[in-house]
């Protein structure tokens, strides 16, 4: 077993206030436990991360709108993924072997299989819609950012970076941020990356952030 | 001044250019200010690149535990 930690809240860091009071906070991240835990359950088994992390980055991208974003856009649903990198990713978890059992028979019945090749079909905006099929392939992207060697390092999950990544792309002025491993705290990453990464790493790592809030484990 | 900003411009030949040649360099100016202007209010908002295919993944999902800490 390679036992890693997730340290939370950060020290120096606040949820903005402008995302909400800590109540109407408790409240959304209570709302997503209710309607999708069990989806949320399965796939934090799946994937091997904590509920309560899955559940912050919904908070955080939709407030658990499974609607959210612009209708027909590249990124609309629960997690927000772009569809096309959706569908890399899932290729790249199958052909590196990190596919569970589990992860391939939920695609599968979703109508999302692998050829012989490793190939599957192209992830489409209704895909997006699908509550527990967004928070599978949003789990499965989560993963491979933990997996990195700069979203986990000393045995410990690095959020603030994966954060910054998953929001902001790796190969941008935010994303070589966050891969440098210069910034060794949540605090000094959010004082160097762009406006709105920033209130991310915040508000789940945050005092009275989702991560904080979130009652699961 | 004005003699001498006159002398610049005709010496530049601005005033002397095709008009067609003029709205050109207009166009170009006008795309190039209103560029600048969505780089300085929308830069802290774009995405910049959400590809991480590239990105090595070097510790195995199977075996990971994650322990929750609570920092107080």
């Amino acid at each position: 077993m390679a036992e890693v930690r997730l340290v939370y809240p950060a020290k120096g860091l606040v949820a903005p206030s402008s995302w909400g009071s800590k109540e109407s906070i408790q409240k959304m991240v209570d709302t997503i436990d209710s309607k999708y835990g069990n989806f949320i359950d399965f796939v934090a088994k799946e994937s091997n991360l904590p509920n309560k992390m899955i559940t912050s980055f919904i908070a955080v991208e939709s407030g658990g709108n499974p609607t959210a974003g612009t209708k027909g856009g590249a990124t609309q649903g629960l997690m927000q993924w772009n569809r096309a990198y959706a569908q890399a990713q899932l290729e790249k978890e199958l052909k590196q072997g990190r596919m569970t059992k589990g992860e391939k028979d939920k695609l599968a019945s979703f109508g999302i299989k692998f050829d012989a090749n490793g190939k599957t079909r192209a992830i489409t905006n209704a895909d997006q819609l699908k509550p527990e099929l967004n928070i599978l392939i949003g789990s499965i992207i989560l993963g491979q950012l933990v997996d990195t060697d700069w979203g986990t390092e000393n045995g410990e999950i690095k959020l603030d970076r994966i954060i910054s990544v998953y929001n902001a792309g790796a190969y941008g002025d935010t994303g070589k941020k966050a891969r440098s491993k210069i910034y060794k705290t949540p605090q000094d990453l959010a004082k160097v990356v762009n406006s709105v990464t920033r209130a991310y790493i915040q508000k789940i790592l945050g005092v009275n952030g989702a991560l904080q809030l979130t009652k699961t484990a | 001044m004005i003699k001498i900003i006159s002398l610049f411009a005709n010496s530049l030949k601005i005033f002397r250019m095709n008009r067609n040649l003029k709205i050109a360099i207009g166009v170009v100016v006008g795309v190039g200010v209103l560029y600048l202007g969505y780089r300085y209010f929308f830069k802290n908002s774009e995405n910049e690149g959400g590809d991480t295919t590239q990105e090595p993944i070097v510790y195995d999902k199977a075996t990971r535990n994650v322990t929750l800490v609570e920092n107080n």
